[in-house]
């Protein structure tokens, strides 16, 4: 059986911590273990931050959807914005192994994501981006 | 976000409480700005109390790190858990920082007993 529900944000950084807490009590109600929790919120953090920080011109006001989803074997949570078109997996990985000198201040959060979660979907339908990250539970 | 501070002779700790996400980091970055100001450069981070980190933290992190590289100082970050260890692995901040398992640990790094 798998259990669903949804969250409807503004495009505000302040409105982030609305489905962080959203997303907690749903995992722990579905005995969602620790770490998978904190990759999550990873995760949401790295999505919802970069959408809002890049994703509009003009401090236009937007809705951001998310939609979670959980079953016996995967969480799976789905990202839908109206924001520029982006698809996180063409950008390219960061190097590294470069040293504390040479290491850029950022860059990490897209990566972080794709490596924290076991798969990521992006699909733009009709100019909304569709961005799909997928935990595996055991 | 909450940060305990305190000094030990001459080297500060910082104890976060709770995540370094986009929303708190910037509490951390002012409080490393503030001592990097005073001219406090032997810092340990103390990450017993935080949860979890995320890029905007692991920003505030090599700023730091760099800041204290360039000004000859010591950061040294203690009591990571598992889960900010493998975003540190990941990353690749694990070689590039100096992480003592506790406090004592940390200060006997920085005043070069160890």
């Amino acid at each position: 059986m798998s259990k669903q529900f949804s969250v409807l944000i503004s495009n505000k950084n302040s409105e982030i911590s609305i489905i962080r807490e959203k997303f907690e009590s749903f995992a722990l109600k579905n005995e969602v273990e620790k770490n998978i929790r904190r990759n999550i919120q990873i995760a949401l953090d790295e999505i919802l931050s970069n959408t809002i920080q890049y994703g509009y011109e003009n401090n236009s006001v937007d809705k951001i959807k998310v939609k979670f989803l959980i079953d016996h074997t995967n969480l799976v949570i789905e990202i839908i914005d109206n924001a520029k078109t982006y698809n996180i997996l063409e950008k390219d990985d960061p190097d590294i192994s470069k040293s504390i000198e040479e290491k850029p201040l950022g860059g990490l959060g897209i990566y972080l994501v794709k490596n924290l979660m076991s798969k990521v979907k992006y699909e733009s339908v009709n100019g909304t981006n569709h961005l799909t990250l997928i935990k595996k539970l055991n | 976000m909450e940060i305990i501070k305190t000094q030990e002779d001459s080297i500060n700790i910082l104890q976060p409480i709770g995540r370094i996400d986009s929303n708190t980091a910037s509490d951390l970055e002012n409080s490393l700005l503030n001592l990097l100001e005073n001219e406090e450069n032997k810092i340990v981070i103390n990450l017993d109390s935080v949860d979890y980190i995320s890029s905007a933290g692991l920003r505030i992190f090599l700023m730091a790190g760099k800041k204290l590289k360039s000004l000859k100082g010591s950061l040294v970050l203690t009591h990571m858990n598992v889960h900010i260890k493998e975003v540190f692995d990941i990353s690749g901040f694990t070689p590039i920082f100096n992480i003592a398992r506790d406090n004592v640990s940390a200060v006997k790094k920085i005043n070069g007993d160890d």
